[in-house]
């Protein structure tokens, strides 16, 4: 204990440079913006940022890319509770209940809770990654394809409880999701799968080219309706972005709820805050007492998954600091960014560099110190620009999505995937099939079935593998139990 | 038709359709002994299952109230013109950014935009199209260094 | 016929020196675009980015360098944007035996001939590699293994099935002897991120990888590296044996390099090669690719279009032996 207290001021000595909290200030506001578009996630600002660390100290370079990646886990969820745009496929979920309390004119209070349950999930998950980095990591690498394979089950399952109306129509849109990710090449052999003849679809379905058709162009055209009308805001409320006792007290569960469960979730290889952000939603719904008011602006929906969001972020921190290994897409860049400036993390990152390794997570704390101290009052000119018209707010969208289209891939043929599934997305709407499964299913359906082959040829073919290994049977028995409890809750509320 | 058995109908034929493609592909490959064609086989028939009991539940109890689908596309047809409009211009947008570049195209589909969304506003609508292009352009192409094609107008560009 | 060839190199050597200095020369008049044809952090995009710094670090060049990443198909949609450029000397995208790979199994129809082949700069040995408490203590134990009960011994290899790890696999069992076919490969599609974890955890007893994904875990002791695809013992990895040393007759180097967009003229090339040749010689580079775990294997242009003609008979036959190929 007093050892990791003795690296832990080793660290913060390290950090605490006058060059270093600038570029944290930096890191954390260019990282907020870059989070804040639709088609620029975390990956993409650290990437950018590469030329400008070379000529830096290591300890620094590394401190400013993890400022950018935590900035833009704060910012990712600005534009899902401003626009029902997500930033990046983690603040999907930010949408459910974020963009709801915009409608009622209480945006102020959704971008301050965000922001609040951003810090302390991240301050929280920093405490598990300062304590309990080596016993998690060991527990992590138990997870093989069966266990991956059942908590991906698990999750897809869950997402179900989260739509009203028919279990079928949800199983109907997470099959939709599935069948989604099949089409392309098959990552495991490269045969090209379900493109009938088209070239272009063997690259696969970038989802979140369907995120942007789904959530942001459909937004565009569910509001052609009502042009006229400008948000329903209270004059008075407009400027203020606080929270009552009442709200804090309400979220301040979820949020302690939902940091150890990102936390672990971000430390699993392959796995990111997606599925930790939409599992924490459902674990929150299926325990409130008022579950009806999820998705109509309750601000347990938003503070939870944010919190989960921030903790995970902290959680593949763990694979890069005592692996080596790139726990997350940006973590891999972050990597690649550190060899080229002269460190190679590996398992002996904290014995022979204790420096940098200890530097970065006092750094991690710093930012989020600052990072909070950004977001706070970035959101008061952020909640002015609801005053715009629709008919004008709504060709800024509309634009923003193009942008974020074609920043993705550079490609073509993207517009016309997402044009397709703008109008599927409005359609759907029309029929009450829900949009959340589909999109999850669609995000793990890769893994899920990489998941699901990998198992089947390790047990050579029996389906048996997935309950003789504990782990992967508890998951399977609380897949089983959430869809009954669905199924209960629905005869109930019919009855 | 009612929302539940539309979307029933829907996923199994859509199901069905998958179920079918995934039947065609080849069985296996060196090295991997599932193959690429089970994953989808179970899918498509989760779908055609979904789908088929969803439609069934439906018809069984008729008595309950409707809830019809409609997709306004009479009522609401001002609606699924400018959606045409958009799809027709998103589109147009992919295929031609390359040729027009960057500031051209986009300039040009927030004109397209903007005039539908907020019409009578000619004036305002210029000011937002470029500046929206122009900001951009000098927001990622310029100070992130994404690599935005320049085209037609290569050589005016003062930046 | 030793004066013949001397000749030979002489006036050659003269034809290039005057070349290069009689003709006015080329050089890039905008930001020079090295393309990624894959996501930020993989092999091509440290190749690209080490370049970058490596060219801008040392002046080599006077124009801004940037790197852009095109990921999808396996490089074809980064490579199919290079194509595009035709005529412009500014842009160089990375490239491997990939190009050559895809195009043998069939799943893209792009090939060296499409462009300018202008480098080839690094190699990568590949590594067999276990968990350190693993009774494998060289590669033929662990064939043995393979050999006496196949379905014990689960490889996980990555991103895709038939690339270069799983090929060298293929031929090390094919050598000692082991159809090919009863292998049981676990295939990661997040590759090294995925699959040093999953050897850490006992989920499959080895892996086929490239050596910087292995290397920082066997210098450490969590993992053992068990043979390698090099030539000679390496000078940063004592102890290890290659392959050939311990009696398997195969040497694969896993290189990297630059192509360039067809249809370039003769001088855009040879700026190329000057810029290259030196590049290879500066301490910047050297360092990097060492941390890296790369080695140096620099072609010039003309050098590496031969030998890519060669390489590709070699690897089609390669794929054919072992069975990927029918």
């Amino acid at each position: 204990m007093q050892e990791i207290f003795a690296n832990l001021a080793l660290g913060f000595e390290t950090a605490f440079t006058l060059t270093n909290i600038i570029w944290v200030f930096i890191g954390g506001v260019l990282g907020t913006i870059i989070g804040m578009l639709p088609g620029l996630g975390p990956a993409t600002g650290v990437a950018i940022l590469i030329p400008i660390t070379f000529g830096m100290n290591p300890a620094t370079a590394l401190i400013t890319m993890c400022a950018v990646y935590y900035g833009a886990m704060f910012g990712g969820s600005r534009a899902s509770i401003m626009i029902n745009t997500p930033g990046d496929a983690a603040s999907i979920v930010s949408c459910f209940d974020g963009y709801p309390m915009t409608k009622q004119g209480r945006a102020g209070a959704a971008l301050a809770i965000s922001a609040i349950a951003s810090f302390i999930g991240g301050m929280i998950g920093m405490i598990f990654l300062i304590f309990l980095t080596q016993p998690i990591a060991n527990a992590a690498l138990k997870f093989g394809p069966a266990e991956m394979f059942s908590l991906m089950m698990f999750a897809l399952v869950a997402t179900i409880s989260l739509s009203e109306g028919s279990i079928l129509k949800g199983i109907i849109a997470i099959t939709f999701g599935l069948m989604l990710s099949t089409i392309g090449l098959d990552a495991l052999t490269g045969i090209t799968r379900f493109t009938y003849g088209i070239r272009s679809l063997e690259d696969s379905i970038d989802f979140l080219v369907i995120i942007i058709g789904v959530y942001a162009i459909t937004e565009v055209y569910k509001n052609f309706r009502d042009l006229d009308t400008v948000y329903n805001l209270d004059a008075k409320s407009i400027g203020k972005v606080a929270i009552t006792k009442q709200e804090f007290k309400q979220s301040i569960g979820p949020m302690l709820r939902a940091t150890p469960l990102g936390f672990f979730v971000g430390v699993l290889p392959g796995m990111g805050a997606t599925i930790a952000t939409f599992m924490d939603y459902a674990m929150e719904k299926s325990i409130s007492k008022h579950p009806e008011k999820f998705g109509k602006g309750a601000i347990e929906g938003l503070a939870g998954p944010e919190s989960a969001n921030n903790a995970c972020s902290c959680g593949a921190m763990v694979p890069l600091l005592t692996l080596g290994i790139p726990g997350s897409g940006t973590t891999a860049v972050m990597l690649g960014a550190l060899t080229l400036i002269g460190v190679r993390p590996g398992p002996l990152l904290f014995a022979q560099h204790p420096d940098i390794a200890w530097g970065v997570i006092a750094s991690m704390l710093l930012g989020n110190i600052i990072l909070i101290l950004i977001n706070l009052p970035m959101a008061i000119p952020l909640v002015q620009l609801l005053r715009i018209p629709n008919r004008l707010m709504l060709p800024s969208v509309f634009g923003l999505a193009i942008l974020g289209t074609y920043f993705l891939n550079y490609s073509s043929f993207d517009f016309i995937l997402v044009m397709i599934t703008a109008i599927l997305g409005f359609l759907f709407s029309k029929i009450d099939l829900p949009i959340p499964p589909m999109v999850l299913a669609l995000i793990l359906g890769g893994t899920t079935e990489q998941t699901f082959r990998n198992s089947m040829v390790l047990s050579d073919g029996s389906l048996s593998i997935l309950f003789q290994k504990p782990l992967s049977a508890v998951f399977l028995v609380l897949a089983a139990v959430s869809l009954l409890y669905a199924l209960i809750k629905r005869r109930k509320k019919a009855a | 038709m009612s929302k539940n058995l539309f979307s029933g109908l829907l996923a199994a034929g859509v199901g069905l359709a998958y179920f079918i493609t995934a039947l065609l592909l080849p069985e296996q490959m060196m090295g991997d002994r599932l193959g690429p064609k089970v994953f989808p086989l179970i899918v498509g028939a989760a779908a055609i299952l979904a789908g088929a009991g969803l439609s069934f539940f439906e018809i069984w109890k008729k008595s309950t109230r409707k809830d019809e689908v409609d997709f306004g596309f009479k009522t609401e047809r001002d609606v699924w013109v400018k959606i045409a409009v958009l799809t027709v211009a998103g589109i147009f947008y992919g295929l031609s950014i390359d040729f027009l570049g960057f500031i051209l195209a986009t300039t040009a589909i927030m004109l397209v935009a903007t005039l539908l969304i907020n019409k009578g506003h000619l004036k305002q609508n210029i000011t937002v199209s470029v500046l929206f292009s122009i900001v951009s352009y000098l927001g990622f192409g310029i100070a992130l260094q994404l690599s935005l094609p320049r085209g037609l107008i290569e050589n005016l560009l003062p930046f | 016929m030793k004066k013949l060839c001397s000749l030979f190199v002489l006036v050659a050597l003269v034809i290039s020196v005057g070349t290069l200095s009689a003709t006015p020369g080329w050089k890039p008049t905008k930001t020079i675009e090295l393309v990624a044809p894959a996501n930020p952090g993989g092999g091509w995009d440290m190749l690209c980015r080490v370049v970058q710094k490596t060219l801008v670090d040392e002046k080599l060049v006077e124009k801004n360098v940037i790197v852009v990443n095109k990921p999808g198909g396996g490089g074809a949609v980064g490579w199919k944007y290079l194509e595009g450029k035709k005529g412009q000397g500014e842009f160089l995208a990375a490239t491997s035996t990939l190009l050559m790979l895809n195009n043998l199994l069939g799943s893209s129809d792009l090939t060296y001939k499409n462009f300018n082949p202008i480098a080839m700069l690094q190699a990568e040995w590949i590594a067999v590699a276990v968990k350190a408490d693993s009774p494998h203590k060289g590669i033929n134990d662990l064939l043995t293994a393979i050999k006496a009960n196949p379905s014990a011994v689960p490889i996980g290899v990555g991103p895709t099935l038939g690339n270069n790890d799983h090929l060298v696999f293929l031929s090390l069992a094919k050598n000692f002897g082991i159809d090919p076919k009863t292998i049981k490969f676990i295939v990661y599609p997040g590759a090294g991120g995925e699959i040093v974890p999953a050897v850490l955890g006992d989920h499959v007893k080895a892996t086929v990888i490239g050596l910087g994904e292995v290397l920082e875990q066997h210098r450490a002791g969590k993992m053992r590296v068990l043979g390698i695809t090099a030539d000679k013992e390496l000078e940063f990895l004592p102890g290890v044996k290659t392959f050939k040393n311990q009696g398997i007759d195969l040497i694969f180097p896993h290189w990297r390099g630059l192509i360039a967009a067809p249809g370039l003229k003769p001088e855009q090339i040879a700026y190329w090669d000057d810029v290259f040749s030196k590049m290879v010689e500066t301490k910047t580079w050297k360092d990097q690719i060492s941390k890296l775990g790369w080695t140096n294997f620099y072609q010039s242009s003309s050098v590496h279009t031969k030998y890519l003609t060669e390489q590709t008979e070699v690897f089609n036959d390669l794929l054919t032996t072992v069975g990927l190929k029918k």
